[in-house]
């Protein structure tokens, strides 16, 4: 974690969940991609199983949540850090390849749903925004378009040697997610920090990322 | 010479020692250098300044990129913005000319890639600092350096690519693109407004309603005035009937040194070529306070 950053603030942990959506989406992999990557970087102490995994990318705020939401620690989201990095490097072709059709669709002005790993990725992407998260139902389809391919590009930086601090960076300096202004106050929880530490049961957590 | 040569998919940097002693075998910033940087579309040559201001300049523009505020950086030297949700204007400084180069997001990320590698290698760089003489008027190099965060922002989010309406459309079989859509990356002309003036408000466009008037709304839109430039910027500024600006050329060395921190960066200092009938020539001066005078 970011030198001076005492805890992660929701919106760090929503980003990180953010970007393993979009791996998700991009990669069609789930939790056990993160789990498996977690004991490759011996961070399996941190993240050691699905539910453990759950409840951390369940303390994003932009997450629906039928309970308190777990408080997530410094070590925790590090772990985070560290795993999203080692997968976009594994996925960096793929990253390369989809923005680069994408580039390519923009360049002619054709809708990126005509070139197929971009379209894809999209529909992957809103498939997972809708079903998990709080403002998933109630956002724009332009919306959360735009949320996709803004990940796509980021995670393509992230995804590089230099890959790492450019994360680092980005999360010390990032501003609150306007995401997280537009929740509904009764689903907002804004420092899942200082929320009670209930341990949510997970419905379904082998789907979840 | 010493060289050292860094790579990427669409981009190579090369930076070649100059003047080293004949015993020297290995590049360093010890002696002056020349930097080349090739791109998937043209060529960018300088000294060392365009390899420190490419190095601090691009990491400080991903950085806000990275962190979702994406805007114009700039340095004496170097400048970069948006132009849309994915493609970057590139501007340098070669003696007395400007050059250009658009890039996609794939080549801004090969280009940052190498810089990276280069910083990674030489971190002593973004201190490397030459002796220019800088006329009155121009605090020091450290002092335009610390324009990077006053530097005239702007903002192109997605706004632009939601405005083609055709990339909202999920149905393959949706019509084809509007052709009122923004232009495509490199398709702008050389000489464009900033890019915030393609989005002026309806109700101000049609209240500036003489073209010295719509110069000065784009303008205002585009200027704030950097720190380190403490007297006014005067340029002698040709505008065609479409409101393209054809040339900004500065009446001092103060506006000549300060250009790339102005508005008119992109655009040529020298007498246009060719002037359509109907083009308008102005004055316009850059004061304190974000302040903008066009005259006539």
């Amino acid at each position: 974690m970011p030198a001076g950053l005492a805890s992660p603030s929701g919106t760090i942990i929503a980003y990180l969940d953010l970007l393993l959506l979009g791996l998700e989406a991009l990669a069609g992999e789930s939790s056990e991609a993160v789990l498996r990557t977690a004991k490759t970087l011996h961070l399996e102490s941190l993240i050691y199983d699905r539910v453990g995994l759950w409840r951390i990318r369940n303390a994003s705020p932009l997450r629906r949540s039928t309970g308190g939401r777990k408080k997530v620690d410094i070590d925790e989201a590090r772990a985070l850090v560290l795993i999203i990095h080692h997968l976009a490097r594994e996925h960096q072709s793929q990253l390369r390849q989809t923005l680069s059709r994408l580039e390519v669709a923009f360049s002619e002005e054709r809708s990126p749903y005509q070139e197929p790993p971009v379209a894809h990725y999209l529909e992957e992407f809103h498939a997972h925004y809708r079903s998990r998260m709080v403002d998933g139902e109630s956002r724009s389809q332009d919306s959360i378009t735009e949320q996709a391919l803004r990940l796509l590009i980021e995670l393509h930086f992230y995804s590089s040697r230099h890959g790492l601090s450019r994360l680092w960076g980005s999360l010390l300096q990032r501003p609150e997610l306007p995401e997280l202004q537009n929740l509904p106050p009764e689903e907002t929880n804004p420092d899942p920090i200082s929320a009670t530490n209930d341990t949510p049961t997970p419905v379904t957590p082998h789907s979840e990322g | 010479m010493p060289q050292r040569q860094y790579q990427s998919t669409t981009c190579t940097l090369l930076l070649e020692s100059q003047l080293a002693p004949a015993t020297a075998t290995e590049f360093s910033l010890q002696y002056p250098f020349r930097t080349l940087v090739t791109l998937a579309k043209t060529s960018l040559q300088g000294d060392g300044h365009l390899a420190r201001d490419l190095v601090s300049v691009t990491d400080r523009y991903l950085q806000a990129y990275l962190r979702g505020e994406p805007q114009g950086m700039f340095s004496s030297t170097v400048a970069i913005r948006p132009l849309d949700f994915l493609s970057h204007r590139l501007t340098i400084r070669e003696g007395d000319s400007i050059k250009q180069a658009d890039l996609t997001m794939t080549e801004l990320y090969d280009l940052t890639e190498v810089l990276a590698d280069v910083q990674q290698d030489f971190p002593e760089i973004v201190d490397w600092t030459p002796k220019p003489v800088r006329p009155q008027g121009l605090k020091s190099p450290t002092a335009i350096a610390a324009l990077f965060v006053g530097a005239i922002g702007v903002t192109v989010g997605v706004s632009v690519w939601n405005n083609r309406s055709q990339f909202a459309a999920r149905d393959p079989q949706d019509p084809p693109a509007l052709q009122s859509a923004a232009p495509a990356a490199g398709k702008q002309p050389l000489t464009d407004a900033p890019a915030q003036s393609e989005s002026l408000p309806a109700a101000r466009q049609s209240a500036a309603e003489t073209p010295g008037e719509q110069l000065r709304q784009r303008l205002l839109d585009a200027w704030r005035t950097p720190a380190s430039v403490t007297s006014e910027l005067v340029y002698r500024v040709t505008v065609d009937p479409q409101g393209q600006i054809l040339s900004a050329i500065p009446q001092d060395d103060l506006a000549r040194e300060a250009q790339l921190l102005t508005p008119f960066a992109a655009a040529p200092n020298r007498e246009p070529e060719t002037v359509p009938p109907g083009s308008l020539v102005f004055t316009v001066r850059f004061g304190e306070l974000n302040r903008v005078v066009v005259e006539p």
